[in-house]
């Protein structure tokens, strides 16, 4: 199955070239959980960011107990300061 | 030292220009810059005058490391008392121009009085001239720093100019300096057009000295290298900020009627770097002020086919583009989605002296008001004010920037449109000035930094971005706006630019370049100490100028009417549950007025 996650803000720098709109698709399997799906995009180690998932914000212990749909709307965001 | 340890005084009554020592210990209290200007100001002026009198004066201030070899050691402010708000006014400024003002020897100009023809100031180090500017009065900025370019045939002269939105006394005129940076908010530019002092240019050879050169030279160097994470901000500038928001649920939409705007993908860095349907693309690359390792700045092409300056050739070439603010005020805020026509209206921002904060937000304004009525095309002159309209956007700016037909009503700021037409609630602002591109419904500490601001709502003087960004609940966050309002009162007090905060510095890093660069021993409590000390001096000055607790407010909208969508979705702001917090961490009384204690905590008293 596939899901097309958008990572917006600074985050987009670690993105391939052919995704530097922020807009990446993943194929994942029926029953991943958000957790795992979150570790297939090529985002550092330790860099902190904020997941919106279906408009809420997740907080960071829920992402092993969130499964993933196809018409889930996830977006990665880096928290960024203001100028 | 990297203090020039000079002022220079001019008086347009008189025509006089004086050199004259720093006061000392004025500096080691309030370190420079916005700091150092606010002192002046307050010490040298009654804060209940009209701000257009002849009593106002305008300062212009360095800071300590303002043109020295620190990244980012280019910033500079203008200080008053602010024709938009009545409050103190100061507008931090990039580019060039404030570090060549330190460089000829200069840490503060003092402009007192008022000409009675327009005229321009030259400075070069010791050479200090009030010249007749009748030839570029009535000129834009660029066709103004042209000519004086021009008349002196020096490429490395910097000038800081006022357009015509200056001179026809707009409230939200900016001084705009290096042809695309701009001390932008608060009115400052109307005030150097209430003097008839259209432009200063300033060389500079003096250089800037150190007590201990081998060691600030480490120093900085060994503070650069933790400048770690600045790649995103060199490609994007602050516009990566627009779909975070969107997502978010902050993004300011229809004069703050929605918090989401469905175009942002027509606006924000993608769109910029894409070629569009003709294969144009808007942006051509990054700018960088004096001694900046990041270059967060934009450079952009209108298409040239674009509407808005398809027959205006003069507007085909590269110049400063959108940022996030411009971006959300000509964009979002008025429901705009046609990034030519935002930037051909950030153009003319540049252009004729205008903040585009301030501008987008009072369109959003008018916007609003033909939306439900109270204003027509008959008093529109026949514009369609319709949110987002491209069109309306690029008439009613053109209009704006040469004070001419409706344009005379939206220069006047949102507050005094929206209350000349009977709906004061549709002004988006706070003490008049207007709204950043942050909604305080879900960043809510935001919502209490934009109603504590001295200088009225705005986005760069408290961090609350990554608590408001991790919760929406308020606790906690009255300790976060205060102790990071004073953190930045001191940042905007030493010349350096606070990006790099978001590019891996941390505080010790700007201290240890502060106490690199000055004598004295600064350390975390010293710089605690004269952050807080700045901010109560801005208040003390807008409590004599008439300000009051009455004024640490927010719109009704904010107030009373629910987010729909994000992560605000049915709050409203619970400013009325962070104020009190607030007013007791700052040593206020309930009424907002700093207690003796305080003051002489500060030595303010």
């Amino acid at each position: 199955m596939q899901i097309t996650i958008k990572v917006f803000g600074k985050l987009r720098h670690y993105m391939p070239a052919a995704n530097s709109a922020g807009i990446y698709p993943l194929n994942f399997d029926q029953g991943e959980t958000l957790e795992q799906l979150l570790k297939k995009l090529p985002l550092p180690e330790g860099r902190p960011y904020l997941v919106l998932h279906n408009d809420n914000k997740i907080d960071t212990d829920q992402y092993s107990s969130t499964p993933i749909s196809e018409s889930d709307d996830i977006i990665v965001l880096a928290p960024v300061k203001g100028g | 030292m990297s203090w020039q340890q000079r002022i220079l005084r001019v008086n347009l009554t008189t025509g006089s220009c004086n050199i004259e020592p720093l006061n000392m210990t004025w500096a080691n209290e309030y370190l420079g810059q916005r700091g150092l200007g606010s002192k002046y100001l307050l010490e040298e002026m009654d804060p209940s005058v009209d701000s257009l009198s002849v009593e106002n004066k305008l300062i212009f201030a360095t800071g300590p490391l303002t043109g020295t070899m620190a990244s980012t050691g280019g910033r500079w402010s203008v200080i008053t008392k602010g024709p938009l708000t009545d409050a103190i006014a100061c507008s931090n400024s990039g580019g060039k121009f404030g570090a060549e003002l330190k460089l000829a020897g200069y840490d503060l100009v003092i402009i007192e009085g008022k000409s009675d023809k327009p005229v321009y100031l030259h400075i070069e180090n010791e050479k200090v001239k009030l010249c007749d500017a009748s030839e570029i009065w009535g000129k834009t900025v660029w066709e103004t720093e042209g000519l004086l370019q021009k008349k002196y045939s020096d490429p490395l002269m910097r000038f800081a100019s006022i357009g015509q939105a200056g001179e026809d006394l707009c409230r939200y005129a900016c001084i705009v300096n290096d042809l695309h940076r701009a001390a932008g908010r608060s009115g400052v530019g109307a005030v150097m057009g209430s003097k008839n002092l259209k432009s200063i240019g300033v060389r500079g050879t003096v250089g800037v000295k150190n007590a201990n050169p081998e060691h600030f030279i480490k120093t900085v160097n060994a503070v650069n290298a933790r400048m770690n994470d600045r790649e995103g901000m060199s490609r994007d500038g602050t516009l990566d900020m627009i779909d975070v928001t969107n997502s978010f649920g902050s993004l300011p939409t229809r004069n703050n009627r929605q918090v989401r705007f469905e175009g942002t993908e027509k606006l924000n860095p993608n769109a910029m770097q894409t070629p569009n349907e003709n294969g144009h693309t808007n942006l051509i690359t990054n700018g960088a002020c004096f001694g900046c390792t990041i270059g967060c700045g934009r450079i952009c092409k209108i298409d040239p086919t674009h509407f808005s300056v398809k027959d205006k050739p003069q507007y085909h070439k590269a110049s400063g583009g959108l940022e996030y603010e411009s971006a959300y005020a000509l964009g979002a805020a008025c429901g705009v989605d046609d990034i030519d026509a935002a930037t051909y209206a950030g153009f003319l921002c540049n252009e004729y002296g205008m903040d585009p904060i301030s501008l987008g937000g009072s369109i959003a304004a008018a916007m609003e008001l033909f939306d439900i009525g109270a204003i027509t095309e008959k008093d529109t002159g026949g514009i369609k004010l319709e949110f987002g309209s491209a069109q309306a956007l690029v008439t009613i700016s053109e209009l704006t920037a040469r004070s001419e037909g409706f344009g005379k009503d939206i220069a006047m700021g949102s507050k005094r449109l929206t209350a000349k037409y009977g709906h004061p609630d549709l002004s988006m602002s706070v003490k008049g000035q207007e709204f950043a591109g942050y909604d305080g419904r879900s960043m809510q500490g935001m919502g209490l930094a934009y109603a504590t601001n001295n200088r009225g709502a705005c986005h760069m003087r408290a961090d609350p971005y990554e608590s408001d960004f991790d919760t929406t609940e308020i606790e906690g966050k009255a300790a976060i706006v205060k102790n990071s309002q004073d953190e930045i009162s001191f940042i905007d007090s030493s010349g350096l630019c606070l990006f790099p905060g978001g590019c891996g510095w941390t505080l010790s890093d700007y201290l240890e370049l502060v106490d690199g660069a000055c004598e004295g021993s600064w350390d975390m409590d010293r710089l605690q100490q004269t952050g807080e000390r700045i901010w109560n001096l801005e208040r003390q000055f807008n409590l004599l100028a008439g300000l009051s607790k009455a004024d640490d407010t927010l719109p009704k909208r904010i107030l009373e009417e629910p987010a729909e969508v994000g992560a605000g979705k049915g709050l409203v702001c619970r400013l009325g549950e962070m104020l009190p917090e607030y007013y007791e961490l700052r040593g206020w009384d309930e009424e907002g007025r700093p207690k003796t204690d305080t003051l002489n905590r500060l030595g303010l008293n």
